[in-house]
């Protein structure tokens, strides 16, 4: 009896104690719960506080244009565009063999898993992206002035098209992506080449309508000119002579712009003929072409101008002198692409990375010409070219013999710069008669780089592969 | 010394006690012992196996309610019948029968038992638990087997010796991590499976400060934090690996946790102890590569292969403009120096009864196995001091542990260049000194050794603990620690890495910039109340926890110097860009309690649980339940087993039920937000999203279950530990993997599929012989884990599609099959698994290549003979494992040299062959062929191995207990011996590109008085 009286009491006294544990827990439940409320990171901005001033926006452009610059796509480094399709066709030599992957390109033939090509692609998308998400937020924006919100769904249009159209000139169909949602994204299909011309036109297109409502400031950042003239090249891929004209002339005749005529000048930051370059980010740099591109003694640590290729040059082309360099060796002499001089930082910057220039639309304004018949209007935008380069005018020419001589000027005009090479041999189907001959393992699929493996893997909806990979 | 004084003091209470009851005790017995024969007194002395008299031990007879305690010199002296039997027993020896026999006098010898089950206490975080009495699974590691190894990490003291802990050693560079994972890998996500480890009461943030950018050469994410935890300092690692343990820690116990202790305060009388370690160390093992006449072979061959003549211009090593006949061991020459390692070592205790501290001190250098001078020094210090009231009801402690770390390291990894340059590549350097290009016909590897790395890590734990008795059987305590880290990088990119061909000065060269603090603060005050019901007693803990953890971090890269020399001064640079500013706060906080009940020490149930909240997730999403439940039945204890099994001393069955979780998916993911990047432009610092916005993910949950039998026979001279355990995992937390058509890698969610991971745990321990002069210890560990993926809804259309597959473990590759080499063409032969006449990526790497252990383990034995101790640790994994043909490089034939295997090649005359002909990389096919052989199953073989770990002999020179001198010699190894198959540079790292762990033989002293 005692005893279960003393449990009893044990248990209540018990029961008694417990209330302070009971007091604990209310004490964490009740008051506590903001204790993990923290505040956002400092080195991080909400993405709705982008959007509400033009700076920030300008800020997630300058991140698209550093990475074009530094990084992808159409960086002048060994992942850009002028580098490796420069070793695809038949402008560059590879004498590095540390480079499998960039050996692969100089092969002629890829396979799937290699890492440059990876690069492209996801760099591409990257910042495809990051161009959507711009769209977005300026779109949802209510804080923005006007002729901002212009200005930024002009270029991100513009952005948007650029690359896709790269990517399609690259690995054929590819998918065109206009939302940042994941969900649609990660299962996207490819889209064959009619549809994603037309999507990619109407990017142009409303970037140009957008745009036209903006002053231009400057060319390190695309404007009206620059989607004109990239309307130019995109018609002329798509064979669409007189679109592509069309373009070219209203360049020509209502555009700021002018052919530099002493070609030591043509790359330097203040050329007049410039559409659209690179800023070179910290003061004083120069061009990533330039460190790439560049050296001082032989053989070539690196890669250096085919000597075939610079046969092509014809005697007396003041471009040879003024845009490749050379080394002399005790027995060889070696040459590079010396379009951009400096490979070092200078006192301010002097070169920066151009990605249109005018030179480019009077042969395409030439080809267009020719392929619509006008001779005479073909070879006077052609003798421009020719004769900034101290070479002498040409006439006489029509037809095929026309078109080939616009297309040797445009291999020893645009040498080097951005696959300009790589992308006429395929879009005049002269690629397998070329570079088949230089490249024993060129084969006629080789014409689409294959789609990286990587992305095949988590994405099944991507297959088929490129047909022969 | 200070055992004397113990035993003393315990003594003397003990006959004081003695003293004071003997009167009732006599009293008591008078009336009952009239009837009684006669009785004898008998008397005698006990003493210990090293003849030392024995005071307080307890003595009854058998047959009667009467004891005594001896006194202080050993000598007791009692009543009792001379066919009386006399029961001896004290804490810390085995209980001694003896019968009288008709003696008058009995001398008794009590041998030590260090077995005991109930004296060994485990620390279970917040409350600690008998091995005897514990509901939960705990591994536990005390300084005794640290100490004999010759280590500079503390995890690498868990290799081998714990069942279900599986540790590797990323690298043999000094500072590199481990990876550990304690009963396999419950996430689908690769990383995020580590552990949660607490030193001292304060959760330790294992990520590193570092910047990937900068720490290019230790491998994952950059230096160890764990690397600054001085090994000789620590008293005990436990890691607790089922529900029943990890509960309390809720979500951030699912991946186990390791509690690592360091070591206590003296008792009375001071103590120093001054130990002294040197020794050697060379990468433990090389591959076996062609030597310079079958390299010429290869590459002669290849060519041919090709249908390539006369030898293109690059063939440089075989077309005359390399020395044909220069031979260099290239990893003898590039990763084959030695090693030296210091170490040196000193503490003090002591404390006059209420007070007590202990001071240690330890110095750790090495240098470093590569060509050059790099060195890692470490400098820790550990400091501690506690106190109790005269009342003992307040008793705290503190404690301050400080490391000092410096790492000199090259800036880049140079192995797997070692293994592959060609046998008569150039020379290193011309004679003036400087580095050779030889006309930029090769990439000399030194020149990525010009920049170099360094780090600089200061840690400071720091943690105090009070505790104070408010009433019987209830205290209050709080536990508040305080953890600091910093570290300082910086590595360097001069111009002299790049070819003098390229005419580039120091207006190019570079540097990396990075400094990094975290600090972090925890208060947990908690309450305990322990309450006996007759042959029941109910302990209740309960507490809360409130954490916070700022991380801090600045990356600069430092461009364009107008001289070299002056590389590492960021104002010296004519350009500084910042590559990163972070700033991170984690916030974190809980409520946890334990119910234990435990009936007559038979029965025992523990109920633990936790409520969690992290800031790590979005605001709907931080609050989670964890909980567990546990049970034990030491079933030795029941009458009926203690009668008829007498050899069964000791049998418990225990089980437990319960859930962890899992947060680490790093800070503020949940929100929207774009970041600063490096590069400007038009002067403007560019932003960008800093990942796909994904505000509803939330904890992972993991529910595990264990059964477990525990067994102790013969004495506990065999003990045999057997687990079960089952653990399953769902709502995966997981970045998920995208294509790059999203624009980024992965974005965090939580996946609806479930893992199953569950395994076998065996752990046996066996005194095989022991007597004065020599014992024999030996211990074998085992562990068979088997992980499932049990359900992916969708996976087909998944993002996992290519990785995963129902029914399969999570560590697996699907690759190509390699079906040999075609006898006509040479090449390698693969299967198409999907008939459509080609080899393609998807469709065809349908071969499963399992990549978890299938068992592995450890064996341990220990030796002692007089005053010599032989330790050795062998440890053993049975497991297929990537070789050195998955890292990559170049095809057999190319321009680098490959292992000895393949001169089993396919040859025009000889077409039974293994590796398919040698390609100089002029043939498309062959390449292609090597490209997928690379991806097939042939990258993936047996990595199986055993591998002799540790060996130490010491010698006791002077033991005096009696003044507490004492004087050990010790010699030890690591890394001595591997046995395996392994095709690469080592079957642990798996790894050809960094440097393997190191054998190393030191030779020490340590001196106590």
């Amino acid at each position: 009896m005692t005893s279960t009286y003393k449990t009893i009491r044990g248990i209540i006294h018990t029961i008694h104690r417990s209330s302070l544990f009971v007091l604990m827990m209310g004490l964490f439940l009740g008051s506590c719960e903001e204790f993990v409320d923290i505040a956002p990171p400092t080195n991080e901005l909400t993405g709705s506080v982008v959007f509400e001033e033009a700076a920030t926006v300008d800020a997630a452009f300058a991140h698209i244009h550093s990475q074009l610059r530094e990084d992808v796509f159409t960086t002048g480094t060994v992942s850009g565009l002028s580098y490796l399709m420069g070793h695809y066709t038949d402008e560059l030599t590879l004498y590095s063999n540390v480079l499998p992957e960039v050996q692969e390109f100089a092969n002629g033939r890829l396979t799937p898993p290699n890492g440059s090509v990876e690069r492209l692609w996801d760099g591409a998308y990257e910042l495809i992206y990051a161009t959507n998400s711009i769209l977005e937020g300026v779109q949802n924006s209510t804080e923005l002035a006007q002729e901002d919100v212009h200005r930024f769904l002009g270029e991100a249009y513009f952005l948007r098209a650029f690359l896709h159209f790269h990517l399609m000139e690259l690995f054929g169909p590819v998918p065109f992506i206009d939302s940042t949602n994941f969900d649609i994204n990660s299962k996207v299909g490819r889209m064959d080449l009619e549809p994603l011309s037309i999507l990619i036109l109407e990017d142009l297109r409303l970037a140009k309508e957008f745009l036209a409502q903006v002053e231009a400031a400057d060319n390190y950042r695309p404007n009206y000119w620059t989607v004109t003239a990239f309307l130019a090249r995109f018609y002329l891929y798509r064979e669409e002579w007189s679109n592509a004209l069309t373009e070219v002339l209203e360049v020509e005749k209502d555009g700021p712009f002018g052919l530099e005529e002493d070609l030591l000048q043509v790359f330097k930051k203040d050329s007049p003929e410039t559409l659209w370059q690179l800023d070179s980010g910290i003061p004083g740099n120069n061009t990533k072409e330039g460190s790439t591109f560049v050296f001082s003694e032989g053989p070539p640590p690196n890669s250096a101008l085919n000597n075939d290729f610079i046969n092509r040059f014809e005697a007396g082309d003041g471009r040879l002198q003024a845009w490749v360099g050379q080394v002399v060796g005790d027995s060889e002499t070696w040459y590079y692409a010396n379009k951009y001089k400096l490979n070092a930082p200078s006192p301010s910057t002097e070169e920066c990375s151009i990605l249109f220039r005018l030179s480019e639309l009077y042969l395409i304004g030439a080809e267009a010409y020719a392929r619509l018949g006008q001779d005479a209007e073909a070879l006077a935008y052609l003798n421009r070219v020719r004769q900034r380069a101290l070479l002498t005018p040409i006439s006489g020419l029509s037809g095929t013999a026309l078109l080939d001589a616009i297309y040797k000027e445009r291999a020893v005009e645009l040498f080097s710069e951005q696959g300009h090479r790589f992308f006429d041999l395929k879009r005049t189907a002269r690629a397998d008669a070329i570079l088949g001959a230089i490249k024993p393992e060129w084969e006629p699929f080789a014409i689409n780089l294959p789609i990286p493996q990587s992305d095949l893997l988590l994405n099944p909806n991507l297959a088929p592969q490129n047909e022969g990979y | 010394m200070q055992r004397i004084t113990i035993r003393m003091r315990r003594a003397s209470l003990f006959v004081l006690l003695y003293a004071f009851l003997m009167p009732f005790c006599a009293l008591s017995m008078q009336a009952g012992t009239v009837l009684e024969p006669p009785q004898a007194t008998v008397s005698g002395t006990v003493t210990d196996t090293s003849g030392n008299p024995l005071a307080g031990v307890n003595l009854v007879v058998e047959s009667k309610n009467i004891g005594t305690i001896s006194g202080l010199d050993g000598s007791f002296s009692i009543n009792a019948d001379s066919t009386d039997v006399l029961v001896f027993s004290m804490v810390g020896f085995k209980t001694l029968t003896v019968p009288i026999g008709g003696r008058e006098e009995v001398f008794v010898t009590m041998e030590e038992d260090v077995t005991v089950l109930g004296e060994v206490v485990l620390n279970a975080g917040y409350y600690t638990v008998s091995e005897k009495e514990r509901t939960g699974s705990i591994e536990k590691v005390s300084a005794v087997d640290i100490e004999k190894q010759p280590i500079s990490n503390p995890l690498a003291a868990l290799q081998g010796r714990m069942p279900g802990v599986e540790v590797v050693q990323t690298s043999g560079i000094a500072g590199s991590g481990f990876s550990i994972q304690i009963r396999g890998r419950n996430s689908v996500r690769d990383l995020g499976n580590e552990p949660l480890y607490i030193v001292d009461g304060v959760p330790y943030d294992s990520s590193s400060l570092g910047e990937e950018a900068a720490s290019g050469i230790l491998l994952g994410r950059g230096f160890s934090p764990l690397n600054t935890l001085n090994p000789m300092d620590i008293e005990s690692i436990e890691v607790l690996k089922d529900a029943d343990a990890t509960a309390i820690y809720g979500s951030r116990g699912a991946n186990g946790v390791v509690l690592i202790t360091t070591k206590k305060t003296g008792f009375s009388g001071t103590r120093v102890s001054i130990g002294l370690e040197s020794g050697l160390g060379r990468a433990s093992r090389t591959m076996d590569v062609l030597n310079a006449a079958e390299y010429r072979l290869m590459r002669t061959e290849a060519y041919a292969n090709d249908g390539i003549d006369p030898l293109p211009f690059n063939a440089y090593d075989i077309n005359g403009t390399w020395d044909p006949d220069r031979r260099t061991d290239w990893q003898r020459e590039l990763f084959g120096n030695t090693s030296y390692v210091n170490n040196l070592q000193a503490s003090i205790t002591g404390g006059e009864g209420r007070t007590r501290f202990m001071l240690s001190g330890n110095y750790h250098g090495q240098t470093s196995v590569f060509k050059g001078d790099y060195r890692n020094e470490k400098i820790s210090g550990l400091g501690k001091v506690s106190f109790t009231s005269k009342d003992d009801r307040l008793s705290l402690q503190w404690s301050n542990n400080f490391t000092w770390n410096n790492n000199d390291l090259p800036a880049n990894d140079i192995t797997f260049l070692a293994i592959s340059l060609a046998p008569n590549a150039p020379e290193l350097y011309n004679s003036d000194g400087s580095l050779n290009w030889e006309n930029s016909t090769w990439n000399n590897p030194l020149s990525r050794q010009q920049g170099t790395f360094r780090y600089n890590a200061t840690t400071m734990v720091s943690n105090a603990s009070l505790d104070y008795t408010l009433w019987d059987g209830f205290k209050a305590r709080v536990n508040l620690g305080y953890t600091e880290s910093h570290l300082k990088e910086i590595r360097t990119n001069p111009s002299t890495i790049f070819d003098p061909a390229f005419g580039i000065g120091s207006e190019s060269s570079s540097a990396i910039h990075n400094t990094g603090k975290r600090t972090s603060w925890i208060v947990e005050p908690q309450l305990e109340y322990g309450l006996s019901l007759g042959n029941t007693s109910v302990t209740v803990l309960t507490g809360l926890s409130f954490q916070d953890r700022r991380t801090a971090r600045l990356s600069q890269l430092a461009l364009g110097f107008s001289n070299n020399r002056f590389i590492e001064n960021i104002s010296a640079a004519s350009t500084t860009i910042g590559l990163a500013d972070v700033n991170q706060q984690y916030r974190y906080q809980a409520v946890f309690g334990r119910v234990n009940v435990n009936h007559n020490g038979k029965y025992v149930l523990n109920l633990t649980g936790r409520r969690d909240g992290s800031s790590r997730f979005g605001p709907e999403k931080r609050f989670s339940n964890f909980g567990a439940i546990g049970v034990a039945w030491i079933f030795s204890e029941e009458p009926l087993l203690k009668e008829h099994v007498p050899w069964l001393s000791f049998g418990k069955l225990r089980a437990s039920l319960g859930t962890s979780g899992n947060d680490q998916i790093g800070d503020y993911q949940y929100l929207d937000t774009y970041s600063f990047g490096i590069d400007q432009y038009q002067n403007s610092v560019g932003i960008f999203p800093t990942r796909l916005f994904n505000p509803n993910f939330s904890w992972e949950s993991n529910e595990k279950r264990e059964v477990a039998l525990e067994l102790g026979m013969l004495g506990d001279r065999i003990r045999l530990n057997a687990a079960h355990y089952r653990n399953t995992s769902s709502n995966q937390l997981v970045g998920i993997p995208l294509p790059a058509t999203t624009g980024f890698s992965s974005v965090n969610d939580n996946l609806n599929a479930t893992v199953l991971n569950e395994g076998w745990e065996l752990g046996l321990h066996a005194i095989i012989a022991r007597s004065e002069k020599f014992t024999w210890e030996t211990s074998l560990n085992l562990t068979i884990p088997k992980t499932r993926l049990e359900s992916f809804p969708d996976l087909e259309g998944s993002t996992f599609a290519n990785r995963l597959k129902v029914g399969e473990p999570l560590n697996i590759a699907k690759v190509y099959q390699v079906n040999g080499v075609d006898p006509e063409t040479g090449l390698y032969v693969f299967e198409d698994f999907n008939n459509d006449g080609t080899i393609t990526s998807v469709d065809d790497r349908e071969a499963i290549a399992r990549l978890d252990p299938k068992y592995f383990g450890g064996f341990t034995s220990q030796w002692t003979y007089g005053k010599l101790t032989v330790d050795a640790l062998f440890q053993f994994s049975k497991q297929l494992g990537r070789n050195f043909w998955s890292t990559g490089g170049v095809a057999p034939g190319g321009l680098a040299n490959q292992p000895n295997e393949v001169l089993d090649r396919w040859t025009p005359s000889e077409t039974d062959a293994d590796i398919q002909r040698f390609t100089a990389g002029q043939s498309p096919e062959a390449r292609q062929s090597y490209r997928n052989y690379v991806s097939s199953d042939a990258g993936i073989s047996d990595a199986s191995f055993l591998r002799l770990k540790t060996v130490s002999l010491s010698y006791n020179l002077v033991a005096k207990k009696d003044n507490g001198l004492g004087c050990i010699l010790f010699l030890r190894g690591q890394n001595l011996w591997t046995w395996t198959n392994y095709l690469g540079l080592d079957p642990e790292t798996q790894n050809s590109a960094t440097v393997p762990p190191l054998r190393m033989v030191t030779l020490g002293t340590r001196f106590t008085f």
